[in-house]
């Protein structure tokens, strides 16, 4: 599903990756660990199309990313990939249904607003959310931000989900219902092509029960055992 | 991005930044207002030069005089042997760069003309100048009567700008009536040819003549009658000039672009040469500086509301910058923020210059009102200060839109495409 040939990346004069490679055959849960700084985030946002490598392949479900252009590469954030964070970036002044609906305002799909209302309905059901959609999020536990983020990310029902330490800021009761969720839509039996889950951490726990397990470390990436 | 999309988020940002908005409008407001009051100030002027200077002064003309003697500092404009005869007019007339050649001649004895006004009568000396009927009179309501017809009264040609002097200077100081063309056409006045209130040609007896007042011209010369050119050869004669020679010559030229040529060639035969082109070339050359400083002094309230944008553009780029970071994660092209904040900018520039540019014309009625009522009455006193040009106003309108648009566009196009990892931690 995804494919990292050769990537080289660097913020101006910092090198964060250098020869970076790395493939994901099947859809899986894949964790990601790495101390702080080391360039977790930078790696999403490579995959996530949000950044571009200086040389090297990005593929994504058989799309080399470098080679397509801003438009393309937005739809492909809008509709193949959803990104969950640990602040949420929740909009303050929208309320969570809006907030929910931020994609479908960059959606280039023909699918109207009634498709996304729907879609809207049945994810804020499967999330337990359907009470506080007309709520702002500085009303909401951090638990209850993390769900409307991940509706937001799945709300056009993207096959990979990218998330950034997404229980960083939440008690262990809520990292437990966040982690399965996550888990569960992964492991969905209804999705047609199979979806990949790839989520950074900090927590073993958590990393631990991935399907594979990743760690970033200065000498690149490297599969973890246990 | 849809549209239905784009006005959602552009009606929030609104709602959100209604604050500072206002600030901009309002900046944009004033600066298009005082804009296109100087503008249409200019253009005021531009049109009263046109019509009461301009139009009096058609540059297709040349007009050709003797060169004064000049006698122990007392100069003489007299006719005699001035060379401007009926050979002269042959020769320009054969030239290919003048169309037509008027001819006109000054009486060259003292003259003073009295005439009944209300209920005395009034006199004046006055200069008499005889015209080629065509010259004066074509195109004139009153051109049938500008005539030579012995044994009638003299037709009278007076000046317009005499009457608007009377009218706005003398007749308002003196509590006389004003009077209009109508009042003074048809009257009779009488000529004392050969004799004013301060000489009396020599070896000649005056004589009276019967004259009729036909019309208005602004040609005709401002103190004095204008009469067809026949009289006036007739009563030089009389008067002891000798050769028939005019006064003055006026060359039309087939197109103004030949004035320059014409006038240096004839200066160098040792005539003197006027032209209206220079004069109108240095009055439309001045208007346009004048209308150029107006537009420049508003451009100038336009530029600074337009930092005012660009600064608080800057202001919102910089607090939304963890907004347009997620925006693009969730799928927002570089080109969707752009359109975003460009529509706005875009809403900001229209809004303000409409608003501005009513304002500017509703302002500018009022200070015409009372600024021509507070002004006394003057010969030549315009009846408007400013002039409106709808298509001044659309310009205004669509370039502070392109201006408030581009302006800012930097500021925009770096928020859109600067690096969201930065702003999502
Ligand atoms: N936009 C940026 N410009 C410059 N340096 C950056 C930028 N974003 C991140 N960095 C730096 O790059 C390194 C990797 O950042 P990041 O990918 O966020 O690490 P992690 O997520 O593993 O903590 C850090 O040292 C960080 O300070
Ligand atoms: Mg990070």
């Amino acid at each position: 599903m995804i494919e990292l040939k050769g990537i080289n990346f660097s913020y101006s004069a910092n090198r964060i990756f250098s020869n970076l490679n790395l493939e994901i055959k099947e859809s899986c849960i894949c964790s990601l660990v790495g101390r702080s700084g080391i360039g977790k985030s930078t790696f999403l946002y490579l995959i996530g199309g949000l950044l571009k490598p200086e040389s090297g392949e990005v593929v994504v479900l058989g799309k080399n990313l470098d080679k397509e252009n801003d438009i393309s590469l937005s739809n492909y954030r809008n509709t193949t990939v959803g990104f969950i964070f640990q602040h949420f970036h929740l909009i303050d002044t929208l309320t969570v249904k809006e907030n929910i609906l931020i994609p479908h305002l960059f959606s280039r799909k023909a699918a109207g607003k009634e498709a996304a209302l729907e879609r809207l309905d049945m994810l804020v059901r499967e999330l337990k959310i359907e009470d506080l959609v007309d709520r702002y999020p500085d009303s909401l536990s951090g638990g209850e931000r993390q769900r409307t983020a991940i509706a937001r990310a799945l709300l056009n029902n993207p096959q990979i989900l990218l998330a950034d330490e997404p229980t960083g800021n939440l008690d262990s009761d809520s990292t437990e219902k966040i982690l399965n969720i996550l888990h569960a839509w992964q492991k969905d039996e209804t999705s047609k092509s199979g979806r990949l889950l790839l989520m950074v951490t900090h927590d073993k726990n958590i990393a631990g029960k991935a399907d594979r397990k990743l760690e970033l470390s200065e000498d690149g990436l490297r599969d973890i055992d246990g | 991005m849809d549209n239905t999309s784009l006005l959602y988020l552009v009606k929030r940002d609104f709602k959100r930044e209604r604050k500072r908005f206002i600030g901009a409008l309002w900046s944009i407001f004033i600066a298009t207002s005082l804009l296109f009051l100087l503008l249409s100030l200019g253009l005021g002027i531009r049109s009263y030069v046109i019509e009461k200077i301009l139009s009096r002064l058609p540059s297709n003309q040349i007009i050709v005089r003797s060169k004064p003697l000049d006698l122990m500092g007392v100069s003489f404009s007299s006719s005699k042997s001035s060379g401007l005869n009926n050979n002269k007019v042959k020769e320009y007339e054969s030239w290919k760069e003048i169309k037509k050649v008027y001819k006109q001649a000054d009486a060259a004895f003292p003259v003073h003309v009295y005439g009944k006004l209300i209920k005395s009568y009034y006199g004046s000396d006055a200069i008499i100048v005889g015209y080629d009927s065509e010259y004066l009179a074509s195109g004139q309501d009153w051109e049938d009567k500008f005539k030579y017809e012995p044994g009638k009264p003299v037709p009278v040609v007076a000046s317009s700008t005499l009457l608007e002097i009377y009218n706005e200077a003398f007749a308002s100081a003196n509590n006389l009536p004003r009077l209009t063309e109508k009042d003074i056409i048809g009257r009779e006045l009488f000529l004392d040819l050969g004799k004013n209130s301060l000489r009396r040609a020599e070896d000649y007896s005056p004589l009276n003549v019967k004259g009729v007042i036909i019309g208005f011209s602004n040609i005709s010369t401002i103190f004095g009658a204008s009469v067809p050119l026949e009289y006036v050869l007739k009563w030089n004669k009389m008067f002891g000039m000798k050769d028939n020679n005019y006064s003055a010559l006026i060359l039309e030229v087939t197109k103004p672009e030949y004035v320059d040529e014409v006038v240096s060639r004839i200066k160098d035969t040792g005539y003197r040469v006027e032209s209206n082109l220079e004069l109108s070339r240095r009055l439309t050359t001045l208007t346009r500086v004048m209308i150029g400083i107006l537009l420049i002094l508003g451009l100038l309230f336009l530029f600074l509301s337009l930092i005012n944008l660009v600064n608080i553009f800057r202001l919102i780029v910089n607090e939304r910058k963890r907004e347009v970071a997620l925006f693009r994660s969730l799928g927002a092209s570089i080109k969707d923020i752009i359109s975003l904040f460009v529509l706005e900018s875009a809403l900001l520039g229209l809004a303000g210059s409409i608003a501005g540019i009513l304002s500017g014309l509703v302002f500018s009625l009022i200070a015409q009102k009372y600024l021509l009522a507070a002004l006394p009455s003057f010969p030549f006193k315009p009846l408007y200060l400013f002039t409106f040009s709808p298509l001044a106003a659309l310009l205004i309108i669509a370039g502070t839109i392109v201006l408030c648009v581009i302006s800012p566009f930097s500021i925009f196009v770096k928020s859109a495409s600067s690096d969201p990892a930065k702003h999502l931690g």
